[in-house]
């Protein structure tokens, strides 16, 4: 992966900087271009980690006089290395964003309508402390809730854990990739990590189930997955409604009917066993419950498989056997975003299970163990009540996390008095942003901690602004998710622009000031770092000499334990039939269960990523704005045929609450199912203050109104709401075209002769002959 | 002596545009304007096929490229020594002729500088870094090395044969960025993106019948009057085009 270079290298590059351009060999470069003033004067490298998303690729910043200039990969990354996203190349535009929150403002209009007086740091703490104080004293500690995102955020909610309160959601729980993570503890005792631990390089077989690669730019993983099928040539299905770049470099395309993805796993998992395609030895040896998932399982035949799920039955039994014939070096990717329907948690359970019976856990090519790294933390006792005693209604949810629905049902009830938005637009990531708005209207008090002006600001009593991830050390990285887990630090690149403070700053000031001193006892986040480090016996110096990393041995696989691995579940074994799931009277081996079928006249409304934006949070980026400014909406060719659409027109959109969307630009497609439209998420700010994002595009969250909570975790599914298009003023059904059952296999390239509009082939004859053109 | 070019493997692009990025980072071009591109194709129709793929290009690097006899200052030259072709900022300018006559689009006039602006391979990195787009591309698709060396990475991806160039039978300046990848997004991207014949009348006259009196030494303001005409009649023709 990538091309490592030694310490020494990278040491001696350090040292000589970009002045080191005049190699001998190139003088002719100066006889034509004399090197400028750049040339010689002393660049500095500075290893840190992005935050343009939370992949943490390493990062080398480049910096002159204190301005930074341009970000590289750092090479001695084990994930990312020299390479980095178009995101992370762009995050010198964050850092220099001209509408970045610089200074604590104190809002003296209205929530919705702000008007901003600035005020310092000490009367801005001064004043959340003492409301803090004020709510502790009337109703309790837990009247404060925490909605945050992020690293910097972690000492935050370590402070309000100590202060009393665990009313402490995460949109990555809930809105994302919770339901992922419970059902893989269900089954191996262990979630499913981030970075997700896929040994794609040893796959024989990789099946995707929605996620994009490719239009997700997690750098590593996209690396690694494009090498292992087009460098490697590792059989490639990939389930998804929609011909996505990941699809475009499939060997196996399957359309399949949203919200039937279970459906098609279990049928997979009959067949394979029913054909003795499993690995007999490992499921003896390591799980638990086969013979009730033999008997359970039994009724999904492919032929009914087929009318579910729209995928021909042949198809489903060719990939059944080329997952069977390839064990266990088949790859069952658990997905990143998936709060889809509803029911899935126990669609990842069935891939878990998939993965289990195919012996593909802890062995190559398939999905590896994390190696636990543990840090030195200071001590901050959790001083909140149970959560039981007083969270929102979770009977019925037996694995459910305090959820962003939950603090906003409780606040209102008028149960919570105050909130603390760290790091996350609460009103463009939850569903129903309209319920977000009016419990933000109940609350007394509302604080936003962000780099930027973003939708929840608007409503803040008071903004602190944070210092972005070039400016500020925070918590060191554990790697543990990794085959070469690694400890990773995030440094200042440069110093803090404006009055930008980090959450090092933030959370031991405002602990003083509530008298809370045992989290923070350091006098610094480098301090704080040096307790950290010295758990694994090193200094935060003698990391950030060796580049920013510290690599420690990794135990990836089940042959690193001699064969004798125990699970962490109650049975010891990979869980087929779920001993937990059993206690909490929910279904311990997945069914399949439908989902609600789009109405006639609807459309499903879909959302993804876009490699070049990261949720609502880079839109106001001036680089990434210049190449996305505005998401378009994917609709299916035949479909707008029948309705009289163009490419490239603008339309709106209407739910099935009524909800008006923002305008959208149309892209006019054959590669999406007609039952179906999709979007990047992200867009559609209602900021004014982001002078290049507002009222850009569209916000898929402004369409998603129903809510139906995951029955295991609580998680929301967003891929419920329908929709239909209004063009000028009047609405425009959705055709019903009937899909016959599909799929797709990639056809062997062929030798064309060329025609005079070809492309001229490169190259000699007789590399032509030989390579087929 | 050196011959450098580029080799980018569609099949390994995943269109992320990483490399546009790292490009804009390396040389500061104002907001919209970019030296390299990654322009989106589909998913389309073509023939019995899906296709969804992305024309990831710059200049070419040609090796008889059109913009050289179309500027007027000399400020555009093929280098003996690397085969890049480079603009001397210091000769241009900013008349627009070599915009004009490249197949690609490959370059235009940056409006900060006024001067002619375009991939240079990175020159200045050359020798020490790989270029901004190469080193930073997170799946390896662009491969960039001196083609007359036959150990160099780039060869030995060229003879794994099944490559392309962006060039018509009509139209084929002698491009040095190769293509690899599965014939069908090849094709769609010559069908959609294909190499321009342009043979603008301005250009056209200056460098069949001008430019020899130029390098014959011609007076200097009467050069100079008539590249000030030219570049009128220029831009005439690009409002008239506007206007359609």
């Amino acid at each position: 992966m990538g091309k490592q270079i030694s310490r020494r290298d990278f040491l001696k590059q350090s040292f000589m900087g970009a002045g080191a351009i005049a190699a001998a060999d190139y003088s002719f470069v100066f006889k034509k271009f004399p090197p400028g003033k750049a040339g010689k004067e002393k660049v500095e490298l500075i290893p840190s980690v992005c935050e343009m998303c939370f992949w943490k690729c390493g990062i080398i910043g480049k910096v002159k006089d204190g301005r930074l200039l341009k970000i590289e990969g750092n090479p001695l990354n084990p994930h990312n290395g020299e390479k980095i996203c178009g995101r992370g190349n762009a995050g010198i535009m964050q850092l220099y964003d001209p509408d970045r929150l610089k200074y604590p403002l104190l809002n003296i209009g209205t929530r919705g309508k702000p008007k901003w007086k600035r005020i310092s740091w000490k009367d801005a703490l001064d004043r959340i402390a003492k409301k803090m104080l004020e709510l502790k004293e009337k109703h309790g500690a837990e009247s404060v809730a925490n909605l945050s995102h992020g690293s910097s955020s972690i000492p935050m909610r370590k402070l309000l854990k100590n202060f009393g309160t665990d009313r402490i959601a995460h949109a990555s729980f809930d809105q994302c990739r919770g339901n992922r993570d419970v059902a893989y503890e269900l089954t191996f005792g262990v979630g499913a990590g981030s970075p997700e631990r896929a040994d794609f390089i040893n796959s024989k077989v990789i099946y995707l189930t929605g996620s994009h690669f490719g239009e997700n730019a997690h750098t590593s993983i996209v690396r690694e997955f494009i090498e292992a099928v087009e460098g490697k040539k590792a059989k490639l299905i990939v389930a998804d409604p929609r011909y996505s770049v990941a699809a475009s470099k499939a060997d196996y395309w399957l359309p399949i009917k949203p919200g039937t993805d279970t459906a098609l796993i279990l049928t997979i998992i009959n067949y394979i066993i029913q054909h003795n395609l499993y690995d007999k030895e490992f499921v003896a040896k390591y799980t638990y419950g086969f013979d009730e998932l033999k008997k359970e399982v039994s009724k999904y035949t492919p032929e009914w498989a087929e009318k579910i799920t729209e995928i021909k039955k042949e198809m489903i039994i060719e990939i059944a056997e080329l997952m069977g014939k390839s064990s266990p070096a088949v790859n069952i990717f658990p997905g990143r975003q998936s709060t889809w329907y509803g029911n899935d948690t126990q669609r990842i359970r069935a891939m878990a299970i998939l993965s289990a019976i195919l012996g593909s856990v802890g062995r190559k090519g398939g999905y590896f163990f994390p190696t636990k790294i543990k840090l030195k933390g200071c001590p901050c006792p959790n001083n909140a009540k149970k959560k039981e005693d007083y969270l929102c209604d979770t009977s019925g949810y037996p694995f459910m996390k305090t959820t962003t629905e939950c603090i906003r049902e409780a606040t209102l009830k008028g149960d919570i008095k105050m909130w603390i938005v760290y790091g996350s637009n609460v009103i463009h990531n939850t569903p129903r942003p309209q319920k977000t708005i009016d419990a933000i209207n109940k609350l007394d008090f509302m604080v936003v901690v962000d780099i930027k002006p973003t939708e929840p600001s608007l409503y803040a009593d008071i903004i602190l602004p944070e210092a972005t991830y070039l400016e500020r050390y925070d918590i060191p990285f554990a790697i543990q998710d990794s085959r070469t887990p690694f400890i990773q630090i995030r440094r200042p690149v440069v110093q803090p622009l404006y009055e930008s403070k980090d959450a090092f700053y933030i959370v031991s000031e405002l602990g003083k000031r509530l008298g809370l001193k045992e989290c923070f006892p350091c006098n610094s986040m480098e301090d704080y770092l040096n307790l950290a480090l010295s758990a694994v016996n090193i200094t935060l110096d003698k990391v950030e000499r060796q580049g920013g990393i510290f690599r420690l041995e990794g135990k990836p696989f089940l042959d690193d334990f001699g064969g004798n691995y125990k699970f962490p579940t109650p049975t010891g074994k990979i869980e087929l039939f779920s001993t937990k799931l059993k206690e909490a009277n929910k279904d311990p081996i997945p069914k399949y269960e439908p989902v609600e079928d789009v109405p006639k006249g609807w459309a499903r409304l879909s959302y993804g990523r876009s490699p070049v934006h990261t949720f609502s949070r880079t839109e106001n980026n001036k680089w990434l704005h210049a190449l996305l400014p505005e998401n378009d909406l994917w609709i299916n060719s035949e479909a707008a045929a029948k309705m009289g659409l163009k490419d490239g027109e603008y339309v709106k959109l209407k739910n099935q609450d009524g909800v008006i969307s923002d305008p959208v630009k149309l892209k006019i497609t054959p590669g999406i199912r007609p039952d179906m439209v999709h979007t990047y998420h992200g867009f559609g700010s209602k900021s004014p203050f982001l002078k290049l994002a507002y009222n850009k595009g569209m916000s898929d969250n402004d369409l998603i109104t129903k809510i139906v909570l995951d029955p295991i975790m609580g998680g929301m599914a967003k891929r419920i709401n329908f929709v239909k298009i209004i063009k000028n003023g009047k609405e425009i059904d959705f055709p019903f075209i009937k899909q016959k059952p599909s799929g797709f296999k990639k056809k062997p390239e062929k030798t064309i002769s060329i025609k005079l509009t070809a492309p001229i082939p490169a190259g000699s004859q007789e590399e032509e002959e030989e390579g087929g053109c | 002596m050196a011959k450098y070019g580029m080799v980018i493997d569609l099949d390994r692009c995943v269109g992320c545009q990483a490399c546009m990025l790292a490009c804009k980072a390396q040389w500061q071009t104002p907001e919209d304007y970019f030296r390299t591109w990654v322009k989106h194709i589909g998913p389309i129709q073509h023939n019995d096929e899906l296709v969804l793929t992305s024309f990831v290009g710059q200049c070419n690097h040609c090796d008889n490229p059109p913009c050289v006899p179309a500027c007027p200052t000399q400020a555009t030259f093929k280098d003996t020594d690397t085969g890049i072709v480079l603009v001397n900022q210091e000769l241009c300018i900013g008349c627009g002729y070599c915009v004009e006559a490249c197949p690609y689009d490959a370059r235009f006039i940056n409006p900060v500088t006024q001067k002619v602006d375009k991939c240079d391979f990175c020159f200045p990195r050359l020798g020490r870094e790989e270029p901004a787009c190469v080193k930073t591309c997170i799946v390896s698709a662009k491969i960039f090395g001196d083609l007359e060396d036959s150990n160099s990475d780039i060869s030995k991806k060229l003879k794994t044969g099944n490559t392309f160039v962006i060039a018509t039978k009509k139209v084929n300046p002698g491009p040095n960025v190769y293509y690899k990848g599965r014939r069908k997004n090849v094709e769609a991207i010559i069908k959609t993106y294909p190499p321009k014949k342009k043979d603008t009348l301005p250009a056209k006259i200056w460098s069949n019948v001008l430019r020899p009196f130029v390098i014959l030494g011609a007076g200097a303001t009467f050069v100079g009057s008539l590249i000030a005409y030219m570049f009128q009649i220029n831009q005439g023709e690009k409002e008239e085009e506007n206007e359609e």
